[in-house]
This record gives structure tokens, sequence and C-alpha cells, in this order.
């Protein structure tokens, strides 16, 4: 079972860039080959730390962030990101478990834009990401 | 004194004194407030519940107590209990004297509960307050609902990926897909669409069991809702040449409910509907107004049950003992569920059915009021089963 990151086609020069933080990997390999597809540039991290240093090296256009990780949550993450000045215009959507209708509010709370419920269809994935980046101007 | 009226008399002193007894013994605190809000009487339970001396507070308002010299510690527990109680009074009403609430008190959970009691004619009611500690209660709760969580996160997992990369396969993004394989990957699909629902249906019950079903109160709009969750049945309901009736008239006052919990309700009843019943038959929704509620009827000319199934139709896992109902599989926890979810909104719920001929289940939801609260109160008592 191959376990290096499935490659797609090179995306263009000035496509949307997408930082996906997820600790899962196989979720994390999931939604970067579904977006890339889509045309999208995708960075990932694997924990909330990591997941703030690329933001504030690549600046993307959206953040998809998984609430539960390992060493920072999404939430710290996401409050974090939003007090520093570079980051704070980013928006962040979280991944969560469908019925953690606390852990949804809690993300909102702290400044994410949306939610996106696990689990997903691909194809959902993609056009609730497309929705995301024109309702905020990014498209 | 007649020799009668003095035995009716030493009855009645004897009477006070066992019920006077009992009070005292009882392990909650139960304090009375009588005109002006005066402590008329409190148990010795006050002391180890509330943390308020009993000598503190006969005859004295939670004001007083406040105002008085008796350290902080006590003047902030009276801060506390006195604000659950004036926000307690205001939601009492002539058809509500009930009320209840939980509030935290110096690192304890307290469940209290305020009732409007009418000693006399022609004078104001007292308030009866019972204040239970359920500290260790709150705290088993809050490590249930963690483990819940972690579990929805950890089961949804490898389901995402699952699901993810079968679609992605299904969809040719990697390579042509020979028709067995495309057969195969279908049934793979449809079988973790099945895995999926009842991982979110065991996490429902799951939650229901622990008492810890958050729902989110706002006002909806009925024949909205109703709106939303159709459309979901529109192939099967085609595919199986099904006839849909709607009854819902847009005028219906606005109730009072959890939206994503009311959608999920209808959803198990219509998605029942459809399922037991066979080809050219009919399935509607029904909506009225009853008695001051909302009363909703989903019916189907379908299956049926039989009035010894009907009895035990809605707990849970249980299906009933019938072929055809075996034959088209469900996992049991859907109606438990929808009974949960209506009771949580003070409602009740039931079947109307025959054997062969169809089923109409009904359920009543409570109109939005003025002064409705925000979120629900813990639910009370013993556990939903």
């Amino acid at each position: 079972m191959a376990s290096a990151l499935i490659e797609t086609d090179k995306v263009e020069a000035n496509a949307t860039k997408i930082l996906v933080a997820e600790d899962d990997k196989d979720i994390r390999e999931l939604i970067s080959f579904t977006l890339r597809l889509a045309g999208y540039d995708v960075w990932t991290a694997s924990d909330g730390v990591e997941a703030i240093e690329l933001a504030q090296e690549i600046l993307p256009d959206l953040i998809l962030m998984d609430v539960r990780m390992p060493r920072m949550t999404g939430y710290a993450a996401c409050e974090i990101m939003k007090q520093k000045e570079s980051l704070q215009d980013i928006p962040i959507v979280f991944l969560s478990a469908k019925g953690q209708e606390a852990e949804i509010q809690q993300g909102i709370d702290v400044g994410a834009e949306a939610y996106i419920l696990k689990p997903f269809a691909p194809v959902e994935l993609m056009s609730q990401v497309k929705d995301l980046l024109s309702a905020v101007g990014r498209e | 004194m007649s020799i009668e009226k003095a035995r009716l008399l030493e009855q009645t002193r004897r009477r006070a004194i066992q019920l006077e007894s009992i009070v005292e013994s009882i392990t909650d605190a139960v304090i009375v407030f009588g005109p002006e809000d005066r402590i008329a009487s409190a148990n010795p339970a006050v002391r180890h519940v509330l943390g308020l001396p009993l000598e503190l507070c006969l005859g004295v308002r939670l004001h007083d107590i406040i105002a008085q010299e008796c350290g902080r510690e006590v003047a902030d527990r009276a801060q506390v209990i006195s604000l659950a109680f004036e926000s307690s009074r205001q939601k009492m009403q002539q058809d509500a004297p009930k009320v209840k609430c939980r509030f935290e008190l110096s690192g304890q959970v307290i469940d209290a509960s305020f009732v409007l009691v009418n000693w006399k004619e022609g004078q104001p009611p007292d308030i009866v307050a019972i204040f239970r500690d359920v500290t260790r209660q709150a705290h088993i709760d809050r490590i249930k609902e963690e483990f819940i969580s972690v579990a929805a996160h950890e089961l949804r997992t490898p389901l995402t990926v699952l699901q993810g990369y079968t679609e992605l396969l299904l969809s040719e993004s990697v390579g042509k897909v020979a028709p067995m394989q495309e057969r195969f990957l279908k049934t793979i699909k449809a079988n973790l669409e099945r895995l999926a629902e009842l991982v979110t249906n065991l996490l429902d019950i799951s939650r229901v069991e622990a008492g810890t079903l958050q729902l989110n109160f706002e006002e909806l709009c009925l024949p909205n809702l109703v709106a939303e969750v159709l459309p979901a049945f529109q192939a099967e309901i085609e595919q199986k040449g099904l006839t849909l009736v709607v009854e819902v008239p847009r005028n219906l006052p606005v109730i009072w409910g959890d939206q994503s919990r009311l959608a999920q309700l209808l959803n198990n009843l219509m998605s029942n509907a459809c399922k037991y019943t066979p080809g050219g038959g009919q399935i509607g929704i029904m909506a009225r107004q009853v008695n001051g509620q909302i009363q909703v009827d989903v019916m189907d000319t379908g299956v049926g049950i039989s009035l010894q199934d009907q009895e035990q139709i809605f707990s849970r896992f249980f299906r009933a003992d019938n072929p055809l109902i075996r034959e088209i599989g469900g996992s049991g926890l859907g109606l438990s569920i929808a009974k949960s979810i209506v009771v949580l909104h003070g409602g009740e719920i039931w079947v109307d059915s025959e054997l062969g001929s169809g089923s109409t289940f009904s359920f009543t939801l409570p109109l939005a009021r003025e002064g409705s609260p925000d979120t629900m109160d813990p639910p009370e008592g013993p556990r939903l089963s």
C-alpha cells in the first residue's frame, strides 16, 4: 500500500492556496488529493503548532483545520491566528464530527468562519470549499 | 374543650411533628420562602448542601444574609442562591408553577426546584425551594460526554477515509473503473453509509443515555423544516412509485425547538414511512394545531405494526418480529432516538397502526411563547428509556 503523498499534476502559479491542518495522515492525504484535483495549491500541517508556522510562511487563502489535534488543538491554533495581524483575515474552517454541536459552537466563538462535518464526500468538500472561498471573495 | 376537639387537636399536633421530622431528615435542603421573601422555614440540610448556617436563615431574607457580617463565604453563597431564586421566580407563571435550574455554588453543582404553593386563599403564595447537591453526578456526566466525543471522533476518522477514497475511486479520478469493480465499489459505499448511520445513531443514544444530549432551542417555522427534509426522499419516492401527501399549512404558529434535532426526527419518521411501504403505496406528512400545541402526523400505507409490537416500538434496538420488516433492515435505534427528541422538547409521541394496512406516527411540539428559555433546563429524574 503506497504511503507516499499522492501527487497530481502541477497546479497553476496563481492557484488559490489552502492550508490543511489534520493529524490523521490518511484524512490529510484524502483532503489534499481532493483539493488538488479541484485545482487548489494545497499545503499540509499535522498539528496546531505546525499550522501556525506554515500559515505565517505561505499566507494561505483558506485554512481547513481539524478540531482535535496533538500538541495544540484546532481552537487554540485558531485563537492564536486571529490575534496575529498577518493571519487574522484568513478564513478558518473547522473539520468536526457530526453531532458535536458544542465543539462546533466553540469553533465559531473563537472566530472560525464555518465548519465541515465528517464524514464528507470528496465532491461535497470541493463544493463547500468553493462556496466558502467565493463568499469571502478569494476565489 | 370537648373530648372530640381535644383528640383532633392531639392528632393534628402529632401529624405536624411527624411532617416536621420528615422534612428535617431529608438530605436535600428545603427552604420555604414566605411573605416578603422571608425564610419561613429551612431544614438542617441547608448547612451541608448550601453552606448556610441554619440559625442565620430563619425569618430573614437572602438579601439580609448577604448584608450581615457573617463572613465572605456565606455572603457569596447567599448571593448565588439569591440570583437563582430571582431568575427562577421570573420564569414562574400560573400554568407553570414549578421552575427548575442548575447553578454552581463554590465548586459544587446544585440542582434546584422552586414551586409556588398556595396555603391560604387571599394570601400571596409561598415558594418552596428544594436544593440538591449533584456535583458528583455532574462530574460523571462530564466524563461520559468526553468519552462520547472522543468515540465520535475516533469512529468517524476511518469512516471519512473509507468513504472518501471509495468515492474518489468510483468517480474515476485515479483511473477507469471496470463494471465489476464499479459494482463492488458501490456495495462498499452503500455499506459504509449504513455504518456511518449506525455510528451516528449509537452516539445519539449514548448521549441520551448519559443525559448529555444538548438541545439548542429557537423559534422555528415547521413548514420550512418539512420543506428542507423532503427533498432527500424524492429519489426513493419516485423509484418506488409512492404518492406523497403534504398537508403542512404555511400559517402554522411558530414552534419552539432545536432545528437539527427536529430535522433528524422528521427524517427518521419519513425514512421509516418510505422504507416500510411497498411500491405504489402512499406516504404523507400533516401538521395542525391541537390544544395549544402543534401535532405532526407521518403516515404510510405500508406493512403496519401489530398491537403487540406497538407496545415496544419505541424501545432501543427493537425491531418487529415480522419477516417483511427483517428483510428491509435497520438498526432499531431510529424510533428510540425519535422518542427521546420529542420528550426533550416536552412533547409526546405515539403510533396508530394496523398490521397490513399502514401506520401513522404522531408527535406534539410546544409553541414558541414569549419569555421562553434559551436553553433547556437539565433533564429531570430517571433516564429516558
